[in-house]
């Protein structure tokens, strides 16, 4: 996913090279999709928002400005639909206080599935701009630079916030037994 | 209590964010600290946990669903045929070439239908003389050899102009640009031999004095020049340009004057 080999991918969508879309598709998708499901929290929803995203980010190819990195451009998108999503639908809010409350101990967690679930109970009951942070530095494995670039906040802030969530990922944990 | 900037330290370390001074101050940091050391151990705790967690595969019929609703521009670039035929006479090439290019730029209008190789070989027969074409001395000459990709392209040149014969087999997709514009020509013609593995060209692009072709398997074709009127070809080059997935691999020149 280089800077050079999105804009020629890009470039040659815009003159309806579906070859090129193709491979756009090939290397965002799955990312864009983890990205996606950290944020809302179940599979079908993160489907739906992977697709609107790239039909948004195609409808708006020619609003793109090459001077910023495409990956940065379409996780923004990636994470606003997500949001957006969310809000729409307000049944997937963030675990209430009783679905976190459901999952106390390390049997429960153990019961509720697996390591992977235990995190995602933990990411579902952040804040949305907390669970971002946290989704894009450690799912989607983006610097604070990235972050701060998609998110359009100053780096300071992607530190303070990073840093908030971990601590209150960390207390979820271990009130539940995990740590 | 830990100092906010230890604490921004240790984040920042977890993070890969720190250099190398500063991880060797945040490395005496925890050297004198039990409190850092204790809070370090907790965030890589969990920062561990996290990396275990994996990656989800999206469902596999998200792929078609996205590429089926996707609407892309209308694909442009092919054979402008107004263009073209402005800059063509029939007069200096004779009816038979006449006959043989129109049915090249046909074949791009459509651009399912092949063209056989017997128009091919007609074309360039009638075109320039068959044998002339590829008379060596005539011309200059690439041969490619790069992974995924080998052949040659021929330049070669005769009383009625250029043609640049390619002969190309590559296992991906190569984007195949040539500014001839800049060399004093412009098109005059396109032909491609149908080697009967049902492997055409499925991109051909031409936008000023450019041209692109996206080749992919076993290829022979030839994109016929001429001079522009009122310019010297002499001293200058077509330029070729050979890339793979948006990244140039190769650059080169082939100049007529030569």
């Amino acid at each position: 996913m280089s800077k050079g080999r999105d804009q020629a991918l890009i470039e040659r969508c815009k003159r309806g090279d579906r070859r090129a879309l193709e491979q756009l598709l090939g290397d965002y998708e799955r990312p864009v999709y983890n990205a996606a499901y950290r944020i809302v929290g179940n599979p079908d929803d993160a489907a739906d928002v992977t697709q609107a995203v790239f039909l948004k980010t195609f409808e708006r190819l020619d609003q793109y400005n090459p001077k910023f990195k495409f990956f940065s451009w379409i996780y923004r998108i990636a994470i606003n639909e997500s949001i957006n999503h969310i809000k729409r639908n307000s049944k997937q809010q963030p675990l209430d206080d009783r679905e976190i409350a459901d999952l106390h101990g390390p049997d429960d967690f153990v019961r509720a599935g697996d390591l992977s679930r235990c995190i995602q109970v933990g990411l579902m009951s952040l804040q949305e701009d907390y669970r971002t942070v946290v989704v894009l530095r450690h799912f989607s494995e983006c610097s604070y630079r990235q972050i701060s670039e998609i998110l359009h906040i100053p780096e300071k802030t992607v530190k303070s916030r990073l840093y908030t969530a971990r601590q209150l990922m960390k207390d979820i944990l271990k009130d539940s037994g995990i740590f | 209590m830990l100092d906010q900037y230890i604490i921004d330290l240790i984040n920042a370390d977890i993070d890969g964010e720190l250099g190398t001074a500063e991880k060797r101050e945040l490395k005496s940091i925890l050297d004198s600290s039990s409190e850092a050391v204790s809070f370090r151990d907790e965030l890589l705790q969990l920062n561990n946990a996290i990396a275990d967690v994996a990656e989800l595969d999206p469902p596999p019929s998200l792929t078609r669903t996205i590429l089926d609703q996707v609407q892309l521009p209308a694909r442009r670039g092919l054979f402008q045929l107004p263009v073209f035929l402005n800059n063509f006479n029939p007069a200096t090439a004779g009816l038979a070439f006449a006959a043989g290019l129109l049915m090249a730029v046909g074949f791009y209008q459509i651009a399912s239908q092949k063209v056989s190789q017997h128009d091919m070989v007609n074309m360039v027969g009638t075109m320039v003389g068959g044998e002339q074409i590829r008379a060596p001395g005539h011309g200059n000459r690439l041969t490619l050899e790069m992974d995924g990709l080998s052949g040659t392209v021929a330049l070669n040149v005769n009383e009625f102009g250029q043609a640049l014969e390619f002969n190309l087999e590559s296992k991906a997709a190569f984007e195949i640009e040539l500014d001839f514009e800049n060399a004093g020509l412009m098109l005059n013609g396109f032909a491609q031999d149908d080697l009967g593995d049902g492997s055409l060209i499925e991109t051909l692009e031409l936008s000023g004095g450019t041209m692109r072709v996206v080749n992919q398997g076993k290829h022979h074709f030839v994109v016929f020049l001429k001079q522009q009127p009122g310019t010297n070809v002499q001293g200058k080059d077509i330029r070729i340009g050979i890339s793979r997935e948006g990244e140039r691999l190769h650059e080169d020149r082939l100049g007529s004057w030569r």
